[in-house]
């Protein structure tokens, strides 16, 4: 029996990465699970494949969820395929995530909030529709960062959209009060997010090789896709029912010491 | 569930409300558990009773968390019983609600002598006896809604904690590297009152804080399982990368605003 039995969760970016993990963490914990990324690809499926290994249902749904007419598609197919949607998880991101200030330009900066920002918010809100329709409550999960809480050289707008992020937790839960519907952010440190032939987790960075990161995380190691997962996991199950519109940092100490590196 | 197989763990203030159902949370999951609190009464009884029951061993640890010297007892004690610790919950609380303007010293000492020094004090033997261990360990302390904004003659409180949140993020930072996490919960409003059993189903239910539901997005008082809940996520595997941080349990309470 596991803490999520029976759920449907929809997870964005979840080819490889920490979306992987969090796909397949929820598959484990008895959810029904929707691989969306952006293309689909070998990784994409294997994703779908290690939670249908795990006897639940997968389905895949390629978007760019950064385009508010492929958010809905995917989320309407997704809830018309599983019979609703119970977890919505937007994790997307594109890898050029730091840009110097002045090299920032219109482009940048909109693609960027498109999917970052955006692109999240319409999809929790697309979600959030069916989950009051149906009723029984929901769960809703972004990806923020360790880049809302401070700043280091070059992550400007990146930072900017993931400390929007914290924001938008708390005014859903305040626009959803009474719908049972919880709302909430995490904010992930540094963590290995390396493509896995087998499992979830790559090796944690090795921090003898990383000198500034150690310095950076008392924890004392790197973090990985399942650190993340396992709180989403907590936040999505009966045991994170009075955890809303909060943001909890999964770091390894580094913004309690500063983060310097 | 078996988060907790094995472990050891000392919960302060433990004979009732949130610090006894922490400790029913963790037996349930396997942990031997240590019950603390300054008297030994019908509910400390309860308590160690619904621990034994789960067929893990419980000690009883009557201290005062203030007191240096029972608090240093109090982890002797602990230790003679279990061998070890792996977990410590610092919940225990003294609250006086006294406006501004009349503070008295006594107020300050009596509080801050007690939670603020005491948590400060136990985390800091405890993480001793873990780093003696060499096997890492966590520790957990209770704070509050009042840590991130204040209330009406909430001054002292308040300040304490805020101190707890801020002694997680030091010691994440002095105990890096010895596999040990800090961190805080910061409730909501949790209805720990002691009812009788009939009305147990009633909980965080009407009656409880009916001024506040209005302003708590998920409609409900909180129940000690709420935080009971998130201690448990703390004390496990699962969050052994949360290091430092205080996580808000309130229901959405301070998403928005309150009535008060």
């Amino acid at each position: 029996m596991g803490l999520l039995d029976g759920k449907k969760a929809l997870v964005t970016g979840a080819r490889k990465g920490i979306g992987r993990g969090i796909a397949v963490t929820l598959a484990r914990e008895g959810a029904d699970v929707g691989v969306n990324d952006i293309v689909d690809d070998a990784a994409t499926r294997q994703t779908a494949k290690m939670v249908s290994d795990l006897g639940r249902k997968s389905s895949v749904h390629v978007a760019d969820v950064s385009k508010l007419s492929e958010i809905n598609r995917i989320v309407d197919a997704f809830a018309k395929q599983h019979g609703g949607i119970d977890i919505l998880v937007n994790n997307a991101i594109f890898p050029d995530q730091s840009r110097p200030f002045f090299d920032t330009d219109e482009a940048y900066w909109d693609r960027m909030m498109d999917l970052s920002l955006k692109g999240y918010f319409f999809a929790a809100q697309a979600a959030a529709r069916h989950m009051v329709k149906q009723g029984r409550g929901g769960r809703i999960v972004s990806l923020s960062s360790v880049h809302a809480y401070r700043a280091w050289k070059n992550w400007t707008a990146y930072g900017v959209a993931k400390a929007g992020l914290k924001r938008m937790a708390k005014g859903m839960a305040v626009d959803l009060a009474g719908t049972g519907i919880t709302v909430n952010c995490i904010a992930p440190g540094a963590i290995n997010n390396a493509l896995t032939e087998k499992g979830i987790d790559p090796a944690p960075y090795d921090l003898s090789k990383n000198p500034g990161l150690k310095s950076a995380v008392p924890s004392q190691r790197g973090g990985l896709p399942s650190d993340i997962a396992n709180t989403v996991v907590y936040l999505c199950s009966e045991m994170g029912d009075y955890v809303n519109g909060e943001t909890i940092l999964v770091d390894g100490g580094m913004i309690a010491s500063g983060g310097d590196m | 569930m078996d988060l907790l197989k094995g472990k050891k763990a000392l919960i302060t203030g433990s004979r009732r409300g949130i610090g006894r159902e922490v400790a029913i949370a963790f037996a349930e999951n396997g942990a031997d558990v240590g019950i603390n609190d300054v008297e030994k009464d019908a509910e400390a009884e309860k308590a160690l009773a619904a621990v034994k029951k789960l067929g893990r061993k419980a000690s009883w640890h009557k201290a005062d968390i203030g007191d240096p010297r029972q608090r240093e007892r109090m982890f002797d004690d602990f230790l003679k019983a279990h061998g070890r610790i792996d977990i410590l919950v610092n919940n225990a609380v003294k609250t006086k609600w006294t406006p501004f303007l009349e503070l008295e010293e006594d107020d300050w000492d009596f509080q801050v002598g007690h939670a603020l020094k005491g948590y400060v004090f136990c985390s800091k033997r405890a993480a001793n006896e873990m780093v003696k261990q060499g096997g890492g360990g966590r520790i957990i302390s209770v704070s509050s809604v009042h840590s991130f904004r204040a209330w009406p003659r909430d001054t002292i409180y308040g300040i304490v904690k805020a101190g707890l949140n801020r002694m997680a993020t030091s010691m994440a930072v002095d105990l890096a590297g010895t596999g040990i996490t800090s961190n805080c919960i910061a409730p909501g409003y949790i209805d720990s009152r002691v009812l009788p059993a009939a009305q147990e189903k009633n909980r965080g239910g009407k009656g409880y804080a009916d001024h506040a539901i209005p302003w708590i997005p998920m409609r409900r008082g909180g129940v000690p399982r709420d935080i009971a809940n998130m201690a448990l996520f703390l004390a496990s595997d699962l969050s052994s990368y949360v290091n430092g941080e205080t996580i808000l349990v309130d229901g959405g309470l301070l998403a928005g605003g309150t009535p008060d």
